[in-house]
């Protein structure tokens, strides 16, 4: 070997040159040499392919085996074409709402004054932190057509009379708007963020040239965030096709199934026709995978319009403005998080769901049985047992696949972008796929990791995957690339610089996304109802069977717990990682 | 710094330089896809002795500091080869590539690059602890080398508590702890305000000269370069364009591309014919050599340029013993400084700048003047090459003419 590289470095330290950049001496030999020692990327690589597509790949083989008869039988279903319009109605009309709402609440933020601001910012985000299930059911507890306690209160005034409504949060349109609403904090996050980056100097500008606030709003600021729009309506666009918690919930009443839910009620019936399951599913994933692709392009294009943050002081905004702004935010606030819980806590601490709200009735009652009650217990344990696993096993598994996409110049070129790409697969696939996915994955006699908790925890690490990349990512780029070049310029090895550089710089960031995590798996709901069984099962299942059962003050005491539980979780994480730890929802 | 102090460094550096001569061969290097690439260095060669300060100079995108980071080991050229003290460090055709962490180089960023949770001491001893150096740690050598960028007393505090110029030094300590046989150092004055700039730079020529130590130093600041460089390379799009003793470079650029970026901003055409030479479209007299055929471009920088009130006869150019005169001139602007002014004029379309004394000149912008140039410090360079005509113009009677360019 004529090399006089010394042993010992990391496979990181001997990039394979990639073939634009080939060297005088290059050869297939030599090529292979430096390959192999990049082998542990390329053993990552696989590993995460095989944790990543184990829910995709045997599925979707299944849908079209034997001549596609899972795509047959897909088509020949009840009501097939009424699914399909329903979902693609869902996906357009909580689309338009959400991207209304969530622009119309970043617009006002950045039009309060400061101080406001920084008081107000989490506001829009706070729906996002409520459990899904907990969030859906509060829901119903407030708008359900006969018990609903806005519908009681509303009905109460002289303007409308009957028995049930006004509002029948069970119908095609309150669906719409439901979905709308929860995914509103998200567009709000990028739109915000996107005035924030264009900073105020553009508007000033406009200002200057005789521009009214509308003009202003309509000439410069909203072209300028077209891409922002573009993008946040993608991926919302996608998200709300895939929607499974609200639908479920609130369109089994009416038989308003979509995607997802016509998917779990199928996989409820035995024999379970996995084929024809796997066809539905189909849609969603190409979907899913069309969406990864644009991604990427559109952000490309989004650094293209990027403003330069003013240094200087926001324009001075009027106080009657920056009221009526922060008006707008509470009571879209006190509507979308506070009232649902509000609704929750009622039913909670009443004998039993009424709809009439009697504070003489109210008793502790539930919560003394919910706490003696083995299932409900034995839940809080296997959520948390596998949350905290999970956590464990995909913060460093992240933080690996988040060195091999950060150091892309040093690695065999495929290696990043593959690693890029399936980082990206379990974020862009509705939860009850990929829990479907692993239902058929688990059920085969080769794998057998049906009703385990270690099926559980596997099925958690991926679907962490790409929040616990993203998050480490951004540590890595936060950091910065001198701070870890001179590391190793002043003698520190891949290893050492790691310990002593990276790892106390990115402490705060690595536990506040921890913390993150956490929350977001004991929310999870779509692939944890797929895989239950007697012997592992979750809060948010339990739920579920509760609200199905119809024990509402027991579903109440159950949403109640696990929004306790997410309360810490942020409270760790704006520990760690201060305010904006929110916007990583 | 203590007179002994400065004596063990320099003996210690002067130990390590004796294997610290670099030696850059065919070195080549490419962003990008295939198809797409940007060639960043294009086959540099380059040799920096022991002791010596080289300056890579050139402006944004030239590719010096992808050359610094091949030198160190941060970016891995495509073909070439380098040699540190003796020692392969790189050899593309062969797959050889040391690590950053094992070749002996010590580096400044522009930056800073200070870790924000180590104090400054900790920060000093990290490449001691990294190298194995724990004999240096215990004699002391973070506080000598502290002592020797005069941060002693700041060893406690943490980066984020430090001044830009304090960050510096303490930067400069920690890269120059472990004795390193090469010091490189990317631009790192460049984020200081100008007094500072200055200051730090004269303390490193300083130092420099009292340590002995070799380096190489990246700048697209031309007066740093003059003022720290033992050699200055200049780089013009991935290749080195000159490389010379500071003076000799600023006196004499063998390219036009370097007199452009070295100040001589002023560009006049030439032609030079049997039947006479034309300067700026004006017929010249006296002014070339005997035999001098072809284009030509000569350059000048602002303080070799004149302005008189204007004679124009119609006669056209004319030079007299020390001076050539552009006749048909207009001031377009005068631009008042303290000590010069700038004074902004054009014949035809061709524009020039001269630098005048304030107070002195009799010019305002638009009155007719004749621009004139010395002659012995106008560079001429070919038009098809750019490359430094030397003794391109008439010696005849001119004792001044040999003064700094090379014939």
């Amino acid at each position: 070997m004529t090399t006089d590289v010394r042993s010992g470095d990391t496979a990181e330290d001997h990039a394979v040159g990639a073939p634009s950049t080939r060297a005088p001496g290059w050869t297939p030999a030599a090529f292979a040499r430096r390959l192999r020692r990049q082998a542990p990327w390329l053993v990552l690589t696989v590993l995460v392919g095989c944790v990543i597509l184990l829910p995709v790949v045997p599925l979707q083989q299944r849908a079209f085996a034997d001549r596609a008869a899972g795509i047959r039988g897909a088509l020949e279903l009840d009501d097939v074409a009424g699914m399909f319009v329903r979902t693609l109605l869902l996906g357009i009309g909580a689309l338009v709402v959400a991207l209304l709402v969530g622009t119309v609440l970043a617009l006002c933020m950045n039009a309060m004054s400061p101080r406001m601001r920084k008081y107000l910012a989490f506001m829009p985000v706070l729906p996002m932190i409520i459990p899904g299930v907990a969030h859906v059911v509060g829901f119903v507890f407030l708008f359900s057509p006969e018990n609903g306690y806005v519908n009681s209160l509303l009905r109460a005034t002289p303007f409308f009379g009957g028995d049930s409504g006004p509002i029948n949060v069970y119908s095609q349109f309150w669906i719409i708007v439901y979905t709308g609403i929860n995914l509103a904090a998200f567009v709000y996050l990028f739109v915000y963020a996107g005035l924030r980056n264009l900073g105020n100097d553009y508007a000033l500008a406009a200002r200057v040239n005789g521009a009214g606030p509308l003009r202003i709003l309509l000439t410069v600021t909203l072209p300028l965030l077209r891409p922002v729009f573009v993008y946040a309506g993608a991926v919302c666009f996608l998200l709300a096709l895939g929607q499974f918690t609200g639908p479920l919930i609130l369109g089994r009443r009416e038989g308003l199934d979509v995607l997802t839910v016509r998917m779990f009620e199928l996989s409820a019936q035995y024999p379970i026709d996995y084929a024809t399951i796997a066809a539905l599913g189909t849609p969603l994933i190409a979907l899913a995978l069309l969406m990864v692709m644009v991604q990427r392009r559109l952000i490309g294009n989004q650094n293209r319009f990027v403003g330069t943050v003013s240094t200087a002081s926001p324009h001075s905004t009027s106080r009657w403005v920056s009221i009526g702004s922060a008006s707008i935010v509470l009571v879209f606030t006190a509507l979308s998080a506070l009232a649902p819980l509000v609704a929750l806590v009622f039913v909670a601490l009443s004998p039993f769901w009424s709809g009439s709200v009697s504070f003489g009735a109210l008793t502790l009652q539930n919560f003394s049985e919910m706490f003696q009650d083995r299932v409900f217990v034995q839940s809080i344990m296997s959520s948390t047992f596998a949350s905290v696993i999970a956590v464990a096993v995909v913060l460093p598994l992240g933080t690996l696949i988040a060195l091999g996409i950060y150091n892309r110049d040093r690695l065999w070129r495929p290696l990043p972008a593959i690693l890029d790409l399936f980082a990206n697969i379990p974020l862009a696939m509705p939860g009850a796929l990929l829990g479907f996915g692993f239902l058929f994955a688990y059920s085969s006699p080769s794998v057998g990791l049906y009703a385990t908790k270690t099926g559980l925890i596997l099925a958690y690490i991926t679907i962490m995957v790409p929040y616990a990349v993203r998050y480490q990512l951004a540590t890595l780029v936060a950091l910065g690339r001198t701070t870890v070049e001179s590391s190793r310029v002043s003698g520190a090895g891949a290893l050492r610089t790691f310990l002593r550089i990276v790892l106390p710089l990115g402490r705060a960031g690595m536990a506040s996304s921890a913390a993150i995590m956490f929350v977001l798996l004991i929310h999870e709901f779509g692939v944890s109802l797929l895989i239950r069984s007697a012997k592992v099962n979750v809060m948010s299942v339990v739920l579920f069977e509760q609200y199905d059962a119809g024990g509402y003050p027991q579903v109440a005491v159950i949403a109640i717990a696990m929004t306790v539980i997410t309360a810490i979780g942020v409270f760790v994480a704006l520990l760690f990682g201060g305010s904006r730890a929110l916007e990583r929802f | 710094m203590t007179d002994a102090l400065v004596e063990a460094m320099r003996e210690n550096d002067t130990q390590t330089s004796q294997r610290a001569l670099v030696s850059v061969a065919g070195l080549t290097k490419s962003f990008g896809r295939r198809g797409n690439e940007v060639h960043v260095l294009r086959d540099v060669d380059l040799e920096v002795a022991d002791g010596e300060l080289l300056v890579l100079l050139g402006p944004s995108g030239c590719g010096k500091t992808t050359l610094l980071r091949c030198l160190v080991g941060l970016e891995r050229p495509n073909a070439g080869r380098i040699e540190l003290g003796g020692a392969c460090v790189v050899d593309a055709a062969r797959g050889v590539f040391v690590q950053p962490n094992r070749r002996d180089v010590g580096m400044v960023f522009q930056n800073y690059a200070l870790w924000p949770h180590m104090k400054v001491r900790k920060n000093v001893a990290y490449p001691l602890r990294s190298r194995g150096h724990t004999a240096a740690l215990d004699d002391g050598r973070v506080e000598e080398v502290l002592d020797i960028v005069q941060c002693r007393h700041l060893a406690d505090r943490y980066p984020p508590e430090l001044s830009g110029g304090q960050q510096q030094r303490v930067s400069l300590a920690r890269a120059l702890a472990p004795r390193p046989a090469l010091l490189l150092l990317d631009e790192p004055l460049s984020n200081l305000d100008a007094l500072l700039r200055v200051e730090l730079r004269a303390q490193l020529r300083l130092l420099h000269r009292e340590l002995g130590f070799t380096a190489v130093h990246v700048t697209h600041d031309q007066e740093e370069a003059i003022a720290l460089g033992t050699r200055v390379a200049v780089m013009n799009a991935g290749r080195v364009e000159q490389i010379g003793e500071p003076l000799d470079v600023y006196r004499a650029p063998a390219s036009e591309y370097v007199a452009d970026f070295l100040g001589a901003r002023n560009r006049i055409e030439l032609r030079a014919e049997a039947s006479g030479a034309v300067l700026a479209g004006q017929p010249i007299a006296g002014l070339v050599r005997d035999g001098l055929r072809g284009s030509f471009a000569v350059r000048l920088r602002d303080e070799h340029l004149s302005v008189r009130p204007g004679t124009d006869d119609g006669s056209g150019a004319h030079a007299d013993a020390t001076t050539a005169w552009l006749r048909g001139g207009r001031v377009v602007e005068l631009l008042p400084g303290v000590e010069t002014s700038e004074c902004v004029a054009e014949i035809g379309d061709l524009r020039l700048f001269a630098r005048v004394s304030t107070g002195s000149a009799d010019v305002r912008p638009g009155e007719a003047v004749d621009v004139g140039f010395t002659i012995g410090k106008a560079r001429c360079y070919a038009k098809d090459d750019g490359r430094l005509v030397p003794g391109w113009a008439d010696r005849r009677g001119r004792a001044d003419l040999a003064l700094g360019v090379p014939s």
